[in-house]
């Protein structure tokens, strides 16, 4: 090593213990936001420092991204983000990697004669046009969690306010669809009225379904840490299987897969029985409802009213004793749960993910969990009340909030309302009657429709797929995704950063820019909307795919295509400069150039989203913050104020004087929020003789959902290579398998061969296996069903029968 | 080479942290810096990722350590790519 090298290695190591030190003063105080001017970013010669919130999970974590000679060289958890005080789980350290893997798309590529050939820019552009323009109401767009808050409104203004037929969904419909149903079933209004703040604030947090610890490991280790300060905190971690969460749990309860929704009901049974139920704040802002007008009859989402005796007397049978049968909880583990829900001196805190929401019953499940803490009066104070996390970056900020769902238009407004309609024409200049008043295909149903034959009603041909990976996250992939293959009309666009399980059936590949090589916007599970700059170049090619969007889009305008025109005749994304010149966008030349396009998308969302108070702060605030909780609203002296909690008087700007709680937008029009008795369903589903085993799926710390991206990270593939399944011990024992043997798992919809892992990662009770969906070649989802919330439509991934066979070597 | 910015959390019983400090002093590509409470930091640095990875691990194995954090990273090469996932 010489002098240069040696100096140089000593400065790196100092500047690692200085950010170190850094970290540890933010450990070791309370937590609160570092003043201004006191964080110091690690001094590293030649690297440019510049902040953007982590590329994955939905927690929202802010990184101070380092560049150097136009690659991303370094990165720092960043000490001025409230969310994660500097602290980043293993994916978030080895986010820069994601832009350097090997295969990166650099060109559009077109499948001729079963070939990918490289084409032009504008040949690609031209072939997703004419697709278009030979049927527009057989177009769909597939979006995403992870497009930008821009991308997102280009897409949902282009399907809705330019094709008018409503066929775009995201894969978020995979994930929180159930949340935002219980929300809106709830409150009237989607998205989570708290916020991170009650992990900071809770005495006993609990666990619904929910591998904290891996899913969202950041948010862990801040509830985690106070535990390490010596405050008394409890965690309940309720599960239907052993995972790194129980490992730090004080109370580890495992129960049997879907009957959750019994014993959320044998909570509220035991609030009513203990004359625990929070009479006031229920009498004030509270009203019951129940699923039907008689048992038996199918529940519908807004059910009819009910008194508070008839509820009592609806929930009466899930008294501990017979829900411990069904559930398998012992009675003291349900009365446990009982007490503290039943003592209101405790702030409790419910959190739930995947485990509630991928659930045949998801909207019911997110329902009751709202009603156990009304009813009991857990609501309101932080750190007591419900809470639910999302998986991907901006599954709340570009799906929830810039409404990329089939029903839904910008600001949670929805195209099936006359009202909502006229309001998105108004503000996107659009004749009147411009935006179809019919909701689009919902995921499942897009998949369905795309690989049916065109002559069996399969009514859509061609689908352009941005940003995600439905080839790997489908539900019972071979029925959803993989049927294509036999459909030669049927064509396939997915606009991606590298090759993966849905470009093997693409017909046109289009190379995407991702992350830092682009302007975004991204809001995160908390309400917090939170922005970055382009830091470096994409390679080759590869392009942002709002330029995509907007580049077709303005194809079909020059051909003529009536929708692309505003009522004006201008186009539907028309920009101009400072001096009134229009800019053309359109060509990539232009796209970062007199004006930021990604800024200009936001100012015109913006409006949408004071329609329905959820007002989100002007782009100029978020540049200067680590993004902002809405509803942001401007105060007297000209600063902008963010919201902790909504609903609430003196934090929510609009609830009214005098009201304490608000429910402004409620399902009755009265301002309170719903208490809903919900009945256990059985699932569809469930082990018998023939498929004894419940088959689970989900993710790993150290893999990003379908891990397009971590698994081009070498650190985090070698943590992690290869899917498995979990499997117990004694279940194993008994059929003659041992640990790293090969099995196939059988399911009604298809087989596949893994290796065995025994007391892994996680544990499974018996009769229950476990397995990651991460690993593109053992495609656990050809084997899921794809039965679904029938209210969310979110497809139930946890849950369905199986059967293993040992594979002889 | 990778350099990595660590915040290692240590168990609350003196014994088992003063064993982990002499096991984490016994590491030559780890440095410790400031000790506070049941956290320590530290620098480690390595030839790659896959022998920081390694050193990681080994951290983690040890009895009086509870957590290892990782707050900055810097790399000088793009080693840490990699390609589609092989079949396997
Ligand atoms: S917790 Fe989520 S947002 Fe935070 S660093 Fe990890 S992956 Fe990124």
């Amino acid at each position: 090593m010489n002098l240069a090298d040696a100096n140089r290695r000593d400065f790196l190591r100092t500047t690692a213990l200085s950010a170190a030190a850094s970290a540890l003063a933010a450990r070791v105080s309370a937590r609160g936001p570092t003043p201004p001017g006191g964080r110091e970013l690690p001094v590293v010669p030649g690297v440019a420092w510049d902040k953007a919130p982590c590329r994955f999970c939905g927690t929202g974590c802010h990184v101070q991204v380092g560049v150097a000679n136009g690659k991303v060289v370094a990165i720092s958890g960043d000490r001025d983000a409230e969310v994660n005080q500097g602290l980043l789980c293993v994916k978030g350290y080895h986010v820069g990697h994601i832009l350097y893997g090997k295969d990166r798309l650099t060109t559009p590529l077109l499948r001729r004669d079963g070939q990918f050939v490289p084409i032009s820019w504008d040949d690609a552009i031209d072939v997703i046009a004419q697709r278009i323009l030979a049927a527009p109401d057989k177009f769909a767009f597939y979006g995403s969690g992870q497009w930008t808050v821009g991308e997102g409104y280009a897409a949902n203004k282009f399907i809705k306010g330019g094709l008018s037929n409503n066929h775009i969904d995201p894969n978020a419909r995979l994930c929180m669809a159930s949340a935002v149903v219980g929300y809106i079933s709830t409150y009237g209004i989607d998205e989570p009225y708290n916020c991170y703040d009650d992990f900071d604030h809770c005495d006993v947090l609990i666990l619904w379904g929910n591998n904290f610890a891996e899913m969202h490991p950041v948010l862990f280790s801040r509830f985690i840490d106070r535990k390490l300060r010596g405050e008394k905190i409890t965690l309940i971690d309720l599960a239907t299987r052993w995972t790194r969460s129980s490992e730090r749990a004080d109370h580890v309860m495992i129960f049997q897969p879907h009957t959750d929704l019994a014993i959320a009901n044998c909570i509220a049974y035991q609030v009513i029985e203990a004359g625990a139920v929070a009479r006031e704040f229920v009498e004030r802002h509270c009203v019951f409802r129940k699923p039907w007008k008689q048992p038996g009859e199918p529940q519908t989402l807004l059910g009819e009213p009910c008194g508070f005796d008839e509820y009592k007397q609806l929930i009466s049978s899930y008294t501990p004793e017979a829900v411990s049968q069904m559930s398998g909880l012992s009675v003291e583990q349900l009365r446990l749960l009982g007490r503290f829900f039943i003592d209101r001196s405790k702030k409790v805190c419910s959190v739930w993910c995947m485990g509630v929401n991928q659930h045949t019953q998801g909207t019911a499940m997110n329902n009751l969990l709202h009603a156990i803490h009304l009813l009991s009066g857990h609501w309101g104070r932080p750190g007591d009340g419900p809470q639910s996390l999302t998986g991907q970056p901006s599954a709340c900020g570009t799906v929830r909030e810039v409404g990329t769902l089939a029903h839904g238009l910008p600001g949670d407004l929805r195209v099936d309302n006359p009202e909502h309609a006229a309001s998105a024409e108004k503000l996107w200049n659009l004749p009147p009657g411009r935006i179809n008043r019919k909701p689009g295909y919902h995921t499942v149903l897009m998949w369905e429709k795309f690989c049916t034959p065109s002559d069996q009603g399969g009514d859509i041909h061609t689908i352009w797929v941005q940003v995600t990976n439905p080839g790997q996250s489908l539900p019972n992939a071979k029925k959803l995704f993989e049927a294509k293959q036999r459909l030669p009309d049927k064509f396939l666009i997915v606009s991606d950063i590298y090759p993966t399980t849905t470009t093997r059936l693409a017909d046109l590949i289009l190379p995407s820019a991702t992350w830092v090589e682009k302007n975004g916007i991204f809001g995160n599970s908390e309400r917090r909307t939170q922005q970055w700059f382009r830091m470096v170049h994409p390679p080759g090619e590869a392009r942002d795919d709002c330029w995509q969007t907007i580049a077709v889009a303005r194809r079909l305008y020059d051909l003529g295509f009536p929708g692309m025109k505003d009522k004006d005749g201008k186009f539907l994304f028309h920009m101009q400069d400072d001096e009134g010149k229009e800019v053309e966008i359109w060509k990539w030349d232009q796209y970062y150039g007199r004006i930021n396009v990604d800024e200009r998308l936001y100012e015109e969302y913006r409006p949408f989203t004071r329609i329905k108070h959820k007002d989100v702060a002007p782009y100029s605030e978020l540049v200067k913050s680590r993004g902002m909780r809405w509803p942001v609203v401007q105060q007297p002296d000209g600063s902008w104020r963010e919201t902790r909690y909504r609903f609430i008087e003196g934090m929510d700007p609009f609830v009214s004087s005098g009201k304490g709680v608000q429910f402004y937008y409620s399902v009755g029009k009265d301002d309170r929020a719903v208490i809903w008795f919900r009945p256990y369903v059985p699932p569809p589903e469930a082990p018998d003789a023939e498929y004894p085993f419940w088959l689970d799926t989900g993710r790993v710390l150290e893999h990003w959902h379908t891990a397009t991206m971590t698994g081009r990270v070498a650190v985090l593939k070698r943590a992690m290579p290869a899917g498995y399944v979990e499997m117990n011990r004694e279940d194993a024992a008994e059929l003659g398998i041992r640990n790293g043997e090969r099995v196939r798992l059988h399911t009604r919809r298809g087989s596949l061969e893994l290796p065995v892992w025994i007391d892994g990662r996680g544990r499974c009770p018996r009769g229950h296996l476990f397995v990651p969906f991460f690993d593109e070649n053992r495609l656990i989802n050809r084997l899921t069903l794809d039965a679904h919330c029938p209210f969310s439509k979110e497809p139930d991934f946890k849950k369905c029968a199986a059967r293993v066979e040992k594979v002889m070597a | 080479m990778m350099t990595s910015g660590l915040l290692v959390c240590l168990a609350s019983e003196t014994s088992l942290r003063e064993q982990a400090m002499a096991e984490l002093r016994s590491c030559p590509q780890l440095t410790l810096g400031e000790q506070q409470g049941s956290w320590l930091t530290a620098a480690l640095q390595t030839d790659d990722a896959e022998e920081s990875e390694r050193w990681h691990h080994w951290m983690q194995e040890i009895p009086g350590v509870r957590a290892v954090e990782v707050v900055f990273v810097h790399w000088d090469d793009d080693e840490a790519g990699v390609g589609r996932h092989e079949p396997r």
